[in-house]
């Protein structure tokens, strides 16, 4: 029912990230009559939900949008203040507007783009889970379940504790095509 | 679909339970040494990086004096003293020792001139004899302290020195920086939608001075001497009268 007619790539991920979209940029719509924060931050990005530039993303106060997905701001104490992305992007407000904040927002939108391809009950099982696991391991973005975030929101590593380690991209996509063939 | 809510359930309880949390945060990373005296000397640094995770700054050795003083690269992805470049005069099991004011010098990008180095070396001594005399020794430790102060008591000298800043109601850009010997307290916070920090003390009580009691900083990269005068003139370390 989730699949494509090859049965190779999940069209539950895209359904379930256009609908997050779709949703939250009704929301931010509806929320923006009353509320001078939201409305501020969708004037911010010209409401365009396909902004591009991380900084506006960073520089917002409740929500924005970046390349298409929708972002929600807050202090996340659920989540023990960490960022994730579950097709919507949920970044922790004290995030800031250095190149480090920029290369967090480029990576969450790389977990946003595996869930296109994988869908959802495979982005949970096989990137959701692993990452909430690896949470202390100090080559974290080399994790393959992490890597190909980082390749697709072209992120360099150059910014994080420790650079990519040689061929983790290689192993990330390798991961991503094992996954895909499950 | 039941299933699929489910999961979600699970995996925001489990994120919930996880121990990434920055008050659990311990630095266990080598060089712990240098962790202390980053965490008492500049201003701003929090000690880990946020991301999906807290995860250890990155230090680096760099190279040691034939009098066994080491220099270290530190970063934790601020927008102050992104890059910065430390001098340890000494360390111990216990304790690690430094140069006040003059131990580290910072940079936007990992590009610290062959000049700039050579002239933080001279006054580091660098390969001169160990002088006891001018260190400042901390006792090692691999965690932030806790701050002595309440965020209600920081907050009306906050609103003085950013007034119209947007965030007064939240305490994540507030930063509890260094106390010294007699309980004065050094807090940092980030102006939200302006390009500056500042550095607040406050008395042992929690008063504040708000005419001296701050400083503004514009540059995030050479604020040393500016911060030693704003120490010095608010006689920091100096017994209370």
């Amino acid at each position: 029912m989730f699949t494509d007619p090859s049965g190779q790539i999940s069209i539950s991920g895209l359904l379930w990230n256009a609908t997050t979209s779709i949703l939250g940029y009704i929301v931010a719509a509806v929320m923006s009559i009353w509320d001078q924060d939201v409305r501020d931050d969708m004037n911010k990005i010209g409401w365009n939900p396909f902004n591009s530039d991380e900084s506006l993303v960073l520089n917002s106060t409740k929500v924005s949008f970046y390349k298409g997905q929708f972002v929600i701001k807050s202090n996340f104490t659920l989540t023990s203040h960490r960022s994730f992305s579950f097709g919507i992007m949920f970044l922790v407000s004290s995030m800031k507007d250095t190149p480090y904040g920029r290369d967090v927002v480029k990576h969450e939108w790389g977990h946003f783009v595996q869930l296109s391809f994988v869908g959802v009950p495979k982005f949970l099982i096989f990137y959701g889970v692993p990452s909430m696991l690896s949470g202390n391991n100090p080559n974290y973005f080399s994790l393959p379940w992490e890597r190909s975030a980082d390749l697709f929101g072209g992120v360099s590593g150059s910014n994080w504790t420790n650079p990519h380690t040689p061929n983790s991209g290689f192993f990330s996509i390798l991961y991503l095509l094992g996954v895909l063939a499950i | 679909m039941k299933k699929i809510v489910l999961f979600i359930c699970l995996v925001i309880f489990s994120l919930s339970l996880s121990g990434c949390k920055p008050d659990s945060y311990i630095y266990d990373g080598d060089y712990p040494e240098v962790y202390s005296v980053v965490l008492n000397t500049i201003p701003g640094a929090e000690g880990y990086m946020l991301s999906e995770c807290y995860q250890d700054p990155r230090i680096e050795f760099i190279e040691e004096d034939q009098f066994g003083r080491k220099m270290y690269l530190y970063y934790e992805g601020k927008s102050i003293s992104t890059y910065s470049l430390i001098i340890v005069q000494y360390s111990d099991a216990v304790e690690t020792c430094y140069y006040l004011n003059r131990n580290f010098i910072s940079s936007n990008e990992n590009n610290f001139t062959e000049s700039n180095i050579n002239s933080f070396k001279a006054e580091n001594d660098w390969n001169c004899e160990i002088n006891n005399d001018e260190f400042t020794c901390i006792p090692i430790s691999t965690l932030k302290g806790p701050s002595p102060l309440t965020y209600e008591q920081i907050k009306p000298f906050y609103e003085e020195i950013f007034p119209g800043d947007e965030h007064f109601s939240d305490d994540r850009w507030i930063e509890y920086f260094v106390s010294d010997e007699y309980g004065r307290i050094m807090f940092t916070v980030e102006a939200r939608f302006e390009s500056k920090w500042a550095i607040m003390m406050f008395f042992p009580d929690g008063t504040y001075d708000s005419e001296n009691g701050f400083l503004i900083l514009t540059d995030f990269y050479t604020y040393q001497n500016q911060l030693k005068e704003f120490e010095e003139s608010n006689n920091w370390n100096e017994p209370l009268e």
